[in-house]
């Protein structure tokens, strides 16, 4: 069996609001293999947002550890963490999250460009990404000029523009409506079954949900269920 | 990221925002060109300054008179003074200027000692040092060969009055009238050193022509062979004066005594000591003090105008400090705008993986590119003003420039006419080098304030 792409084990996190302690995360143990697609389903407050922030490395647990793939990124410092981001982690937002005076193109390219790539190399590696997406005509449009969809296409190329072995995905589909969202699953789905990466999905739609390989519910910071689904 | 990505992100930003970059940058267009032109008026009136010191005298030179004391014990102002005055620290050298006086006797030129001058001023020089003094000969060479050459200032001839013309005829008003020649011509011209001898009249009638019956002995002949510029910055016997080699005026000033009875003078009636730069003038002048002797020189009217100056100057560079201050304040502000309008954008550049000092540099070259915009600008504005400001100064003539004329003295104005404000390249450099520094220094805060703010806030934003 091989090692664990993501391996959470004890992650406890406490919020101090005023001199109340806020139990955000009791104690979470999991692992997430290569290639799989995981959802983290629960309601509102029930610390689904607050795993997905520890697991990217966004905040730091008040307890315990986060390995991706053999790093433990509790233990990076900033500067070392934006690295690790750059080369292992992809995000899909449900806000988008575009730079709104940049191009489609520009910004699928963003995660390049913070790595160190010349502008033809990046832009080449984006343009091709956004037509895979559907977005060929697109390139030099900027967000404000897109639908939600196309937006979160550029979102979905940006993602995946670095080739990160994660991708953490919020709520993606959470402002598109049924049909779009749709499409966009399938899309994020084939793209991450093609280079066998793992997507860690975050949601409250028993909908989405069932998009997953594998569905994590969680209530109260813990998990009470894991449940998989047979693959096809 | 690269470099060239950064600025490229940088310039993007400020354009995109461009009423409110024009405005932050023209606060330090003003900024920097209110520093630039306080300051180029504070160069431009110590140039102004230097040059009237210049006109007025030899910046380096210290004249050295004998001490007034009269006891037996004083130092002397003799061979033995001008060595160790010549070997004082930044000295370049110790000339002796001695001034021969006449007592009874006069200098008369033409046939029949026709044209005479009762009050030359002759001055003594070391046949080695005559080249050194400064003079410029506009015909003749310098003594050489014969003994009793001397050199005639350029006014000298004037000096004589000719004693077969009738009284308020027998000189040449060369004061208000230029262009008068004198009686004759200096240049070439054979000089007596005579004697009169009155002749003893019963007629009282005849005093009147007395001169025309007087006898006179000569006692020795001076052969004029340069003739001198006027220039008083080497000495005022350039003027109307005549000069000789020390040695032949120590000949002469012994047929005189033999005449007159004169006790031989001990000391040297002046010394001229040039000193290698201004700086060491004080220090010089203060040694030579201490060797007993009286001293002249222009560092008592240097020093004070130069620190009257640099006030002026710290006062004008004060002044532009405090609007280059108020544009780093502006900066500071926009910048601070800046990151609070973009907190999500700065967010998600976190997310996506921009390093930390990435952002960092952004904001700082935001900051130093409104610093170096309004740097630049304001210097071209600067040059502008000042140009300006000088052309309209001397439009009208005399305007603020008036007292300097005046001090600076008639004539002798000749060499240029004074600027109000002038902006030489360092200033120009220091200018640009500053602004953008203050940039950067505004920048600073703001900068380390975007690179702090979480990912995760800006995101929910």
């Amino acid at each position: 069996m091989q090692e664990a792409m993501i391996k959470i084990c004890g992650v406890r996190k406490v919020y101090r609001i005023g001199t109340e302690k806020v139990i955000a995360l009791d104690r979470i143990d999991a692992d997430i293999q290569k290639g799989e697609i995981c959802c983290i389903f629960g309601t509102s407050g029930s610390g689904k947002s607050t795993l997905l922030n520890q697991l990217a490395g966004m905040e730091k647990p008040t307890e315990g550890k986060i390995v991706i793939d053999s790093v433990d990124i509790t233990k990076l410092r900033e500067e070392k963490m934006a690295a690790f981001r750059q080369k292992h982690i992809g995000f899909i937002f449900q806000s988008y999250n575009l730079l709104p005076y940049m191009t489609a193109l520009e910004n699928t390219a963003l995660p390049l460009m913070f790595q160190g790539y010349g502008k033809k190399e990046r832009e080449a590696r984006a343009a091709r990404l956004l037509k895979m997406v559907g977005l060929g005509e697109r390139l030099s449009h900027y967000p404000s000029q897109m639908s939600g969809g196309q937006q979160q296409r550029v979102g979905i190329a940006r993602a995946f523009a670095a080739n990160p072995d994660v991708i953490f995905a919020d709520e993606p589909t959470g402002n598109l409506d049924t049909k779009t969202t749709a499409q966009i699953m399938e899309m994020v789905l084939a793209f991450a079954r093609e280079n066998r990466q793992t997507i860690v999905l975050v949601t409250h739609d028993p909908e989405m949900a069932s998009y997953a390989d594998r569905i994590l519910t969680l209530i109260d910071g813990n998990i009470v269920k894991d449940e998989r689904k047979d693959k096809k | 990221m690269s470099f060239f990505d950064i600025m490229q992100m940088c310039i993007r930003n400020l354009y995109r925002r461009k009423g409110r970059t024009a405005l932050t940058v023209s606060g330090v267009i003003i900024g920097c060109c209110a520093i630039v032109i306080m300051v180029s008026l504070g160069i431009g009136m110590k140039q102004a300054q230097d040059q009237m010191l210049a006109q007025m005298g030899n910046l380096t030179r210290i004249t050295v008179t004998p001490s007034p004391a009269k006891d037996a014990h004083k130092t002397l102002l003799d061979k033995k003074a001008v060595k160790q005055m010549g070997q004082l620290p930044d000295v370049t050298s110790a000339i002796v200027k001695n001034t021969l006086d006449l007592g009874e006797l006069q200098l008369t030129a033409g046939e029949k000692n026709r044209f005479q001058n009762a009050s030359a001023t002759i001055i003594g020089i070391p046949e080695k040092d005559l080249e050194k003094m400064g003079y410029t000969l506009t015909d003749g060479k310098y003594p050489k060969n014969r003994a009793f050459e001397v050199l005639a200032g350029q006014h000298f001839a004037y000096q004589f009055t000719d004693s077969r013309r009738p009284e308020g005829k027998n000189v040449v008003d060369y004061w208000d009238n230029e262009d008068a020649k004198p009686f004759f011509k200096a240049m070439g011209t054979e000089l007596s050193v005579a004697e009169k001898k009155q002749k003893k009249t019963s007629e009282p009638g005849e005093n009147q022509t007395a001169s025309s019956v007087a006898e006179w002995k000569e006692i020795q002949k001076l052969k004029i062979v340069g003739q001198l510029k006027e220039n008083y910055d080497a000495g005022e016997e350039t003027g109307s004066g005549l000069i000789m080699r020390l040695s032949d005026m120590e000949k002469l000033q012994k047929q005189i005594q033999k005449i007159s009875g004169q006790k031989k003078a001990k000391e040297y009636s002046q010394v001229v000591v040039n000193v290698k730069d201004i700086k060491s003038v004080e220090q010089v002048e203060n040694m030579v003090r201490q060797m007993g002797f009286q001293t002249y020189s222009m560092e008592s009217i240097r020093k004070p105008m130069e620190k009257d100056a640099r006030q002026k100057q710290m006062m004008l560079g004060g002044l532009g400090a405090i609007s280059l201050l108020v544009a780093a304040i502006g900066i500071a502000n926009t910048m601070i705008m800046s990151i609070t309008e973009r907190t999500r954008e700065i967010g998600i550049m976190k997310a996506v993986g921009c390093f930390l000092g990435d952002i960092r540099k952004e904001f700082l070259l935001e900051a130093a590119a409104i610093g170096f915009l309004g740097g630049s600008i304001g210097i071209l504005l600067s040059y502008l003003v000042s140009w300006l400001m000088n052309h309209i100064s001397s439009l009208a003539p005399g305007g603020g420039d008036m007292d300097m004329m005046a001090a600076g003295g008639m004539d002798m104005m000749g060499g240029g006419s004074t600027v109000m404000s002038v902006i030489p390249l360092w200033l120009a450099g220091f200018a640009l080098l500053f602004s953008v520094f203050m940039g950067v220094a505004a920048g600073y805060y703001p900068a380390n304030k975007a690179v702090k703010i979480s990912a995760l806030e800006a995101m929910k934003s």
